[in-house]
């Protein structure tokens, strides 16, 4: 029973974790057909920048400037390794991809040296709830719960909004849409600022759970939820 | 241009080739053996390791650039031929030790010592098997790989495009989860290394001290992946690479032409995993022993990197970007580990300078590109200075210093300056260094732009106008 | 056009930064002194190569080994060869931790013109680079490569630490005779030959004591190890046993944390690592390593050694931003004595005259005794010392030593 309860635990929450990540790299794959592979690297880079700013400043602040460091990053990425592409065979923007990521995994090997980074305890978050027996985080709990709310506000944006509406026209058709006098560029920024806010957001639950931070910590998470998009796409 | 003058042309060409090719050859011994070994060994040791990612390299160009099937199992594909060629050839009497955790081997045979036997144990017919054995231990490795690529094949070949990419990446991690598993140790030694076959080195000329005479592994390298190159070429030209072209620029019209598109695309995926399996043993020569944590989806990466560098679609960029690529990574960009690599004057002004002139490119690069893109007031552009003033202001404030440490250059910087190269060739070269173009005609190309240069003058402009129009409409 | 442009200025660029990185090359060999950034006691210079993974999965403990040694440089930057005095300089290539990678950054070494190579962290990157030395006929000394198959068959690998299998037993041999264990769970990567040997002489030597084991792998890249602690707990192992690298057992000891778990983890010496302790801060966790050194044996050093680390911050960030000693950063400075010792025994800086001299090198290090046996140049040693983590107080506190009869 205990061994059940915790196994179901933690596949809720893993799932949780991976889905929002997930959801950062469908809707890029959805309206520019490009496996971002730099997302994964987002979301490490998100558990760094906590690492180092809560060492000088308290949580409260380090975790809502932290998500606005990403969000910037996330943009500049785009603007800087995807956008002059935009023409380009797919596989160079492909290609792009996997140099950014090569990029951002090499600097954080150069900046923290390689050894694991231990993230901090948050409040609340971090502390020890025993249910059935089984000792888990909090965190564990309020995974999936925040999942569902982000994806009932997420799928509220894509349906109900203008931006919504111009997300799915691009994802239906790049050329038309553009036609349309769509804002193309600027749908694709904002596409990118959502998917990057949700990893960040994703890598505070994650990083409370594992809490050892390595530069590859972003790659395994990236991998699975691409392969699953796949499947399930 | 009729016919036949385009066939005596490609004879020419061909000929020429063939000329160079053996030159390079020639080199490689000539130089191996004329310059201090130990001296010099991290040029052949780059050279050797270029000259494999050459032969993979262009056997993924083989399946993703010219039969436009995008597939990210070369990895796996490379495992497949190393483990082969390994448990092919490793001395029997050596098994004992190599699979010390397993208490022996299943397999009990080694092909190279089989036939060296047969042709009379040492002395020039042991060499003979010798060489023999390597080479049908490596036809195995490909065999293996060729066998599992049909296999796989048979489901995954009906996806398409990033379907198939995650598929092959899919079975590229599998392949390498049952190499690693213990139940099989007694064939893959499980998780430990397969060590003691026969290695580059191995092709060195000793006599009988054990001093080496010839020193023949650099060319040992060369002339296999020089070889599967050169069939994949021919194969290029035959009426099958005509086939894959087709398929790539259009599956049904292709279908409609009389193509099979199913019996096509298998033999694309079978003929790249079987040099990818070739690439794989002779991987495993250059590294002195196997072992699966080596062959990661990273290193599909890279070779993916190397192709699209190289341009898709071009075999001689392929060839070129792999020894760009692996000087670059191993060796001439090492020095930037070391925090005090620019104490010498001569690294000192090099370092000043590089840095100057970097600035002042990536500015034009980037204001050109702008331009291109639309924009005519300089406000519009200043984000293009940006990079170029960081890299100068820097430059600047290191020269008035004085002191000649570089505080940020430590280990993993190489890395970190290694990708934002990556990325700067791939921001300004989408199509990679050659396109799909092939290196006699960018070399031509290159002559014709000096011709111009020289000729100077209003010429000049029009004939880049003119250049330039004729270069949008190809593409 | 602007393309070609672009790809001659590109070609440019390359060629300069070739030239910057060849262009010392024969400078150095012409005129040796002009180089190093020491002051001039000697103008003899003779070159040490450490070929440690500096970037990659094991960067982080290739940095702390290059640590012990750049410390051992710093004390003793020169050394008397034939009767004569030779700047002592250490030449860095980092091998990445992959075995593709080893051959070029060893040839990159040998090109250099090393006397002694010291390294590596990690085995299969030394088992990838051993030929090369071996051609080269340049020596090599192991500081922390516990693989049988680094220095077998191999006249030019030598090291300095114990083996797997004696570390495998070593462990075995303290659950049973100081923890009571019974029943042991062993945890390890899928397709890591060190996790898996361990576990292979751990399971050997702990059945032939009369327990039994669970053995079990998790995949690469994996992050929650939750329910395989839950399994060992269900189970009933009185022990668990996980030969992981720092990475995952760093995952393994805080998740352990955070579920309360009071089974002790028994872990080999890439456990001995500052990060891994902070995990376990303030926990019920009862973490118990091997290693090849005994905390607080020699206090002079431990005190010299974090004075040397906090002195320069380049330093704390390679060792994780603390000063705790890990027990490879010892080995890295014993090894570097080992190799002056050999130079001077050598009495010359000719790679081929120190390889014949290692085999009678004998030192009395900070972890012992050090001398080779003359089968395969490893290191004769027959004990281990187990470290205890004092979570309270963030420090490892000394868990007694471990002898097996050989």
């Amino acid at each position: 029973m205990q061994f059940a309860v915790s196994i179901l635990l933690s596949g809720i929450s893993v799932g949780g974790q991976y889905a929002l990540i997930a959801i950062g790299y469908t809707m890029v794959y959805g309206i520019l057909r490009l496996i971002n592979f730099a997302h994964g690297d987002v979301f490490m880079v998100a558990g760094l920048l906590v690492v180092y700013m809560s060492a000088s400043m308290p949580l409260y602040i380090s975790i809502p400037l932290m998500i606005v460091f990403v969000v910037a990053l996330g943009f500049c990425i785009e603007r800087v390794a995807y956008k002059p592409l935009r023409s380009a065979p797919r596989m160079s923007v492909m290609i792009s991809a996997i140099g950014v990521s090569f990029l951002i995994q090499n600097f954080a090997t150069y900046y923290t040296g390689g050894l694991p980074q231990m993230y901090p305890v948050i409040p609340f978050l971090s502390d020890t709830v025993t249910i059935y027996g089984t000792s888990t985080k909090w965190v564990t709990i309020i995974t999936p719960f925040l999942v569902v709310l982000l994806v009932i506000a997420l799928t509220l944006l894509i349906n109900k909004t203008k931006i919504g509406l111009a997300m799915r026209a691009a994802a239906k058709d790049f050329e038309t849409c553009q036609l349309m006098g769509i804002k193309i560029n600027s749908v694709i920024s904002f596409t990118f600022i959502i998917g990057s806010a949700l990893a960040a957001i994703g890598s505070v639950l994650y990083f409370t759970n594992y809490q050892s931070i390595v530069p590859l910590s972003g790659a395994m998470p990236g991998l699975r939820p691409s392969s699953r998009r796949s499947s399930a796409a | 241009m009729s016919a036949v003058t385009l066939e005596k042309k490609n004879k020419k060409g061909s000929f020429l080739a063939l000329i160079g090719v053996l030159v390079v050859l020639a080199l490689t011994i000539v130089l191996e053996n004329v310059l201090d070994p130990n001296a010099n060994i991290i040029v052949f040791t780059a050279l050797k390791k270029g000259a494999v990612y050459a032969l993979v390299a262009v056997s993924m160009n083989l399946l993703n650039g010219f039969t436009g099937l995008f597939s990210l199992g070369q990895a796996g594909f490379m495992l497949l031929g190393g483990y082969t060629f390994a448990i092919l050839t490793i001395p029997v009497e050596a098994r004992e030790s190599v699979y010390y955790i397993f208490d022996g081997a299943a397999i009990n045979f080694s092909l190279t010592e089989s036939l060296q036997n047969l042709f009379g144990g040492s002395g020039v017919g042991g060499a003979v098997g010798f060489v023999l054995g390597i080479l049908v231990a490596l036809v195995c490795a490909g065999l293996v790989a060729a066998f599992f690529a049909w296999l796989i094949g048979l489901p995954v070949l009906k996806l398409k495009s990033d379907y198939l990419a995650i598929a092959t990446l899919g079975f590229a991690e599998i392949i390498r989860a049952i190499f690693q598993w213990e139940p099989l140790g007694k064939i893959t030694n499980g998780a430990n290394a397969l060590k003691s076959f026969p290695t580059l080195n191995n092709f060195n000329i000793v006599n009988a001290d054990g001093q080496i005479v010839l020193r023949l592994s650099t060319f040992a390298a060369f002339a296999i992946a020089g070889l599967c190159i050169w069939l994949v070429v021919l194969l290029i030209n035959s009426s099958y690479g005509r086939a894959f072209k087709a398929i790539r620029e259009d599956e049904i019209a292709a279908e409609a032409m009389g193509i099979n598109l199913a019996k096509h695309k298998r033999m694309s995926f079978m003929i790249s995993s079987f040099f990818a399996g070739v690439g794989g043993a002779l991987l495993a020569m250059f590294m002195n022993q196997v072992q699966a944590k080596t062959f990661t989806s990273t290193m599909t990466y890279e070779i993916l990197l190397i192709v699209v560098l190289g341009g898709i679609g071009s075999v001689s960029g392929s060839v070129i970007a792999a020894f760009l690529y692996m000087a670059c990574s191993e060796w001439w960009l090492r020095f930037l580990d070391v925090p005090t690599a620019f104490q010498s004057e001569g690294r000192y002004w090099t370092f000043i300078a590089v840095l100057a002139v970097a600035a002042v490119l990536i500015t034009l690069l980037l204001l050109w590109r702008r331009k291109k893109g639309g924009a005519k007031k300089l406000g519009e552009m200043w984000s293009a200075f940006l990079p170029g003033v960081v890299i100068l202001g820097y430059d600047i404030y290191y020269l008035t210093t004085g002191s000649r440490d570089v505080p940020f250059l430590n280990s993993g910087f190489r890395m970190v300056v290694f990708s934002v190269i990556i990325m700067v060739v791939v921001l300004f070269f989408r199509r990679g260094l050659f396109g799909d173009k092939e290196l006699p005609y960018v070399l031509r190309q290159i002559g014709a732009f000096f011709k111009r240069l020289f000729s100077g003058g209003k010429k000049t402009v029009a004939a880049n106008a003119n250049n330039e129009k004729e270069g949008g409409a190809n593409e | 056009m602007k393309k070609i442009l672009a790809l001659l200025l590109a070609l440019v660029m390359v060629f300069a930064l070739a030239a910057c990185g060849e262009e010392p090359a024969p400078a150095e060999s012409a005129d040796p002194g002009a180089e190093s950034a020491a002051p001039a006691d000697g103008d003899k210079v003779v070159k040490i190569g450490v070929f440690e993974p500096l970037t990659g999965d094991s960067g982080a403990g290739g940095k702390q080994e290059m640590l012990g040694m750049q410390y051992a440089n710093y004390l003793t930057p020169t050394v008397e060869i034939g009767g004569e005095e030779y700047t002592v300089e250490l030449v860095p290539a980092d091998n990445a931790s992959s075995a593709d990678r080893a051959p070029t950054a060893a040839a990159q070494l040998v090109s250099e013109g090393v006397s002694i190579v010291l390294g590596t962290y990690g085995s299969s990157a030394a088992i990838a680079a051993g030929p090369t030395f071996e051609q080269a006929q340049i020596p090599a000394i192991g500081v922390t490569c516990t693989n049988p198959q680094v220095t077998e068959g191999n006249e030019y690998y030598f090291r300095i630490c114990f083996l797997d299998p004696f570390q495998g037993t070593v462990l075995a041999t303290y659950s049973i005779e100081q923890l009571g264990a019974q029943k042991a769970y062993l945890l390890g990567e899928l397709g890591n030959e060190y996790d898996n040997g361990l576990m292979n002489y751990f399971e050997e030597a702990f059945t032939e004591l009369g327990g039994t084991v669970v053995k079990d792998n998790f995949p690469t890249n994996n992050s929650d190890f939750t329910s395989y602690l839950n399994k060992a707990v269900s189970e009933g192992a009185d022990v668990i046993f996980c030969p992981v690298s720092i990475a995952y057992s760093t995952q393994i000891v805080a998740q352990a944390k955070s579920m309360g778990l009071g089974t002790p983890i028994l872990g080999s010496d890439t456990l001995d690592n500052n990060t891994v302790l902070e995990a376990a801060q303030d926990s019920s966790v009862d973490l118990r390593v091997s290693t090849f050194y005994a905390d607080g044996a020699n206090p002079e050093f431990d005190a010299g050694f974090k004075e040397w680390i906090n002195s320069d911050p380049e330093n704390l960030t390679n060792n994780g931003g603390n000063d705790t000693i890990a027990a490879v950063s010892v080995m890295g400075y014993d090894a570097y004595y080992v190799a002056l010792e050999a130079l001077k025994a050598a009495g010359t800086t000719d790679s081929v005259a120190v390889q014949q001299a290692l085999w009678d090198v004998e030192y009395d290090g900070i972890t012992g005794h050090i001398a080779f046996d003359d089968v395969n140049g490893d290191a004769v040693r027959d004990t281990a010392f187990i470290k205890i983590a004092d979570t309270e107080n963030n420090v490892w506190t000394s868990g007694g030593s471990q002898q097996v009869a050989s």
